[in-house]
């Protein structure tokens, strides 16, 4: 009863009690705070199959598209607003720094001074983003944006790896903050990366060979409907009221053709709607180093940051 | 140097100190801030006090202290030691959202919320993501090729030809298609497969399923039972008596004689269905019908249509059915006529394999020579018995007496009663005391009838101090079960007839498990348990147990024989069905010149109906029942009939028609053949 443990887990994250009475039906408790997710009801008897509900009448029954389950769906979809997490790791420190930069930038080494290095705190953000093309092949799916604040860029690398960081709820390391946490940026950023993938989705979309196919169908069906329905006003000896009759019907399939296409450009011109549903904060230890290049007569000073979860430098300015 | 996190704590704020984490901690430390030293603090709130830090105890004080950290709402704050020397508590910018470009946000308030949540480092409970996450698995599929309603399906086995074929309805169909598996493949539990992914896709929300008369309560019962899903019946008084009914209701199911009707139908076609289920779709096969125009012009997103026999009489029938999925797939009626109809009579197809191409882009058919499931074959016995004497004429004389006031033109006993206490003697005489009793005292009745019945009431009370050693079918019941040598279900239609015949059993040394839908839940299962394990006879009603696991027995008796072939089918189904290994048994008891024994000779003799394949009873029904149900027909010819010629003339001329259908059926198997 996958559902049954879902409800009663949310019930009790609000602060809510749930009490099995027998299988498939609990009773459960709203805080007063979330009753009026409920129709302002305090006390609840909830069954989760059928047959339980009709053999306890007094029971909302609780099951996909039900009332009950949209809200707890709804409160679930609430209540994770902001994350933040610490990473614990195993140590920071890299071992032969400058050759492994000189490699990093494909540079000889001799021409690059290490000018000093650092243990700094840096931050992620991972951002959940709702994402729906609605029309009548409605796609639906949740994307998460990762944006590294130290570099104000989207990280497809922590995405994938962010299942090797070890975290916890309270601050591990002490390390400084190099750069101004700036939500909104990196927000701002992610925003528009994800508003640009889904343009070009819904672009390929309206390009779709299936639609022209479908319009070429419609068109045609409709134009050999009429010209069969008008075909017949050549028929010798018809009366005035036949020929109106007539007509009128090719008025109609007209409208019929004119409805038929309407409904498959809406179906394909999918209505872009993106939500911002959380976003969650990773303070991940890194090693920044600040380097100087030398090319014949210049030399240039930069910042790399070492991210210890992908193993890899990241350029910063 | 950079800034550092630390833990905004307000516990001691009241005694003008501040406790500091281990960050705060680690930052005075680096900053090198004395025991006792005052030094000056400023935050983004243009505040600037002077405090001091206390190494005992790890506290920042000093006057001002609550006022410097209490306007803060936020888990932790930053802190920095600006270049020239400032100390400086500050949150992460104030957000601009006016600088957000943000043309396909929804939500604002959400994002507003989500944003400052961050800016004040707000740390909801993990528990909250983990529940997000498991909320996700319950509306949005990971890819379009897996199924996420599979486990919420209850009661019902499904097969892997059944997935393939929900996964083509979505993907490749776009939830416009028309199921048209064989009898007996479970087009209605595909359906309610795709019904229900797409409820927990979030795709859809209203529902209207559409069916004959007589399938309404069925679809009703298997879209709770099977799919959780809970429709409201268009007949049901609840929704009667509501004048915004259809725009109430997000789930209904409606006879679609009864939607059709003028003031339904245009309540219906100013809603807007996400999906709409034609179950038995053949009947739209003409698209100048009612019916057809009705279906066509609903609003509607997705479409369903379920039918095992697309083309009935004539090709064109396809035509139409395919038209209202998607108008000009076949393109006009005259170019189809042309380019795909060989014969006069429209049966025969031309240019079959373009033809097939093009339905493949509509319609899904399984057959089962295609897929891999083969049922077992049906052997059926019946045995008929007399009446003892008493008893068949006590038969006679309650007979006689319901077919006059039958008639009746202004009835003082209801026709629906009438048809009960009918049906109850063809099953044990015990189950009618108790309905002669109460009918015996009714107030409208004349005193005549009252007396009448009250006779027949104290007639049936000596019969059935008899029932228990002088009746024939329970000899042949406990005859037939002794003979058997295995499990066997015994099926009666009355909980009193069923109560009566488990206690004989028992009494007769039978382990006895019993089924009826007083039972609670859990009592159900533990019987169907004790009939599994260890009982060597489940008597059961009809009622309730439909989805219960049965194919590990291979034999039934049916005590007492509804007057619905259908409801004879779903009987035979309960252990009939995909999953049985062994060939199947159903035994028949039937009294002689009982309406059951016409009833039981014509659909044994005429249409050898207890050896059909799975499903074909439905076909061979086909449009009998469009005017009445079966058993109504059943009980008029009974009622009506001068005499028994008469009456059998009757049934004569119904078996006629069923023999019609069923011969059309095999035609139709033959165009199959050629074209699916």
């Amino acid at each position: 009863m996958q559902l049954q443990k879902f409800v009663s887990e949310v019930i009790e994250g609000l602060g809510g009690v749930v009490v099995p009475v027998e299988y498939a039906l609990c009773q459960v408790l709203i805080p007063e705070d979330y009753q009026g997710f409920f129709q302002g009801k305090s006390e609840l008897d909830l069954a989760f199959d059928f047959e339980v509900a009709q053999e306890n009448p007094q029971s909302e029954f609780v099951t996909f598209g039900s009332y009950i389950l949209e809200q707890v769906l709804t409160i679930a979809n609430l209540k994770a607003v902001s994350g933040v997490r610490f990473s614990e790791l195993d140590r920071v420190i890299l071992a032969n720094p400058l050759k492994k930069i000189a490699d990093f930038l494909s540079e000889d080494l001799k021409k690059v001074t290490l000018l000093n290095e650092n243990q700094v705190m840096g931050i992620w953000v991972a951002f959940e983003f709702g994402i729906a093309i609605i029309s009548d092949e409605k796609d639906e799916r949740m994307e998460q944006l990762w944006v590294n604040l130290m570099t104000g860029e989207v990280s497809e690398a922590m995405k994938h790896e962010q299942n090797r960081i070890i975290y916890t709820d309270k601050p591990v390391y002490h390390y400084p903050i190099p750069k101004d946490v700036n939500i909104e940026e990196a927000y701002r950023t992610a925003y528009c990366h994800v508003e640009t993938s889904v343009k070009a989705e819904q672009k390929e979309l309206l390009q779709n060979e299936r639609l022209q196919k479908d319009m070429n169908r419609i068109e045609t069906y409709y134009d050999e409907l009429l010209n069969e329905n008008e075909k017949k006003t050549n028929r010798k000896g018809l009366s005035k009221e036949k020929i109106s009759e007539i007509k009128d019907k090719s008025k109609v399939i007209n409208l019929e053709k004119n409805k038929q296409l309407q409904e498959i450009q809406d179906k394909y011109q999918g209505k872009i709607e993106i939500t911002l549903n959380h976003g969650i904060m990773y303070f991940i230890p890194m090693i920044q180093y600040h380097i100087d290049i030398r090319s014949r007569s210049e030399s240039k000073t930069q910042t790399l940051y070492y991210n210890l979860i992908t193993k890899n430098f990241e350029r910063g300015e | 140097m950079g800034k550092h996190l630390f833990k905004l704590d307000k516990e001691l704020l009241d005694l003008n100190m501040f406790e500091m984490d281990a960050s705060l901690v680690h930052f005075f430390q680096e900053i090198d801030i004395d025991h006792a030293m005052e030094f000056e603090m400023s935050n983004d709130r243009g505040l600037s006090r002077k405090f001091k830090v206390n190494w005992d105890d790890n506290t920042l004080y000093g006057r001002g202290i609550k006022g410097f950290f209490s306007p803060y709402e936020a888990a932790y704050l930053l802190i920095e030691q600006t270049v020239n020397g400032e100390i400086k508590v500050s949150l992460p910018k104030d957000p601009n959202h006016a600088t957000v470009g943000q043309e396909f946000l929804v939500g604002k308030d959400r994002l507003e919320n989500v944003i400052s949540a961050m800016r004040g480092f707000q740390q909801d409970s993990d528990i909250w993501f983990q529940l997000y996450q498991k909320s996700l698995e319950f509306r949005v599929s990971a890819d379009d090729d897996s199924l996420i309603s599979i486990p919420y399906i209850r009661e019902a086995q499904t097969f892997e030809y059944q997935l393939k074929t929900v996964k083509a309805v979505m993907n490749r169909l776009k939830g416009r298609a028309l199921f048209s598996d064989e009898v007996g493949l479970g087009k209605t539990v595909e359906a309610g497969i795709a019904m229900l992914e797409y409820i927990m896709r979030g795709l859809v929300k209203r529902v209207l399923i559409l069916t004959p008369p007589s399938l309404v309560q069925q679809w009703e019962n298997e879209m709770k039972r099977k799919f959780n899903q809970d429709f409201i019946k268009a007949d049901d008084p609840e929704f009667k008596k509501r004048e915004d009914a259809w725009s109430h209701y997000n789930k209904v199911i409606a006879s679609i004689s009864m939607a059709k009707r003028k003031q339904h139908r245009e309540a219906i076609f100013q809603e807007h269905y996400d999906l709409v289920i034609v179950d038995e779709a053949h009947h739209l096969r003409n698209r100048n019908t009612q019916a057809w125009k009705f279906v066509n012009g609903i609003n509607k997103k997705y479409i369903f249509l379920l039918t095992a026999t697309p083309v009935q009489n004539h090709l064109e029938e396809l035509y139409n059915l395919i038209t209202l999925l998607k108008p000009g797939q076949l393109k006009t009626y005259s170019y189809f006529k042309r380019n795909f109809i060989e014969s006069k009579d429209g049966i025969e197809a031309k240019n079959v394999d373009k033809l097939k191409g093009l339905l493949s882009d509509v319609m899904i058919r399984n057959k089962r020579s295609n897929v891999d499931v083969q049922f077992t074959k049906r052997k059926a016995y019946t045995t008929i018995v007399e009446f003892p004497d008493t008893a068949h004429e006590f038969y006679e004389d309650i007979s006689t007496f319901i077919r006059n006031k039958y008639s009746e033109a202004e009835p003082s006993i209801t026709r629906f009663q009438l048809k009960t206490l009918q049906e109850q003697m063809g099953s044990t005489f015990t189950t009618m005391v108790n309905t002669l009793e109460n009918l015996s005292s009714k107030d409208n009745l004349s005193s005549f009838d009252q007396k009448a019945l009250k006779r027949f009431s104290e007639r049936a009370q000596e019969v059935v101090k008899k029932e228990a050693e002088n009746n024939p079918k329970v000899e042949q019941l406990i005859s037939i079960l002794k003979n058997f040598n295995d499990k066997m279900l015994v099926f009666t239609k009355y909980k009193s007839t069923q109560a009566y015949l488990a206690q004989l059993l028992k009494d007769h040394g039978f382990k006895v498990a019993e089924f009826h839908g007083g039972l609670r839940r859990k009592e159900k299962e533990e019987q169907i348990t004790y009939f599994k394990e260890q009982a060597d006879v489940l008597v059961s009603t009809e009622v309730g147990g439909e989805g219960r696991n049965l194919q590990f027995c291979n034999g039934m008796i049916n005590f007492d024989l509804p007057w619905n072939p259908m409801a004879i089918e779903q009987r035979i189904g309960r252990i009939h069905r995909i999953g049985q290994e062994r060939d199947v048994f159903v035994y028949n008891l039937v009294a002689k010149d009982t309406i059951e024994y016409y009833i039981l000779d014509l659909l044994d003799r005429k249409i050898n109906m207890f050896e059909l394949v799975v499903g074909e009873v439905d076909a061979i029904l086909g449009n009998i029942e469009e005017s009445a149900d079966f058993s109504d027909l059943m009980m008029k010819a009974w009622t009506e009939s001068a005499d028994k010629q008469a009456m059998q003339k009757e049934l004569e001329q119904i078996g006629d028609k069923l023999v019609e259908n069923k011969q059309k059926l095999l035609k139709q198997k033959q165009l199959d053949e050629k074209l699916f």
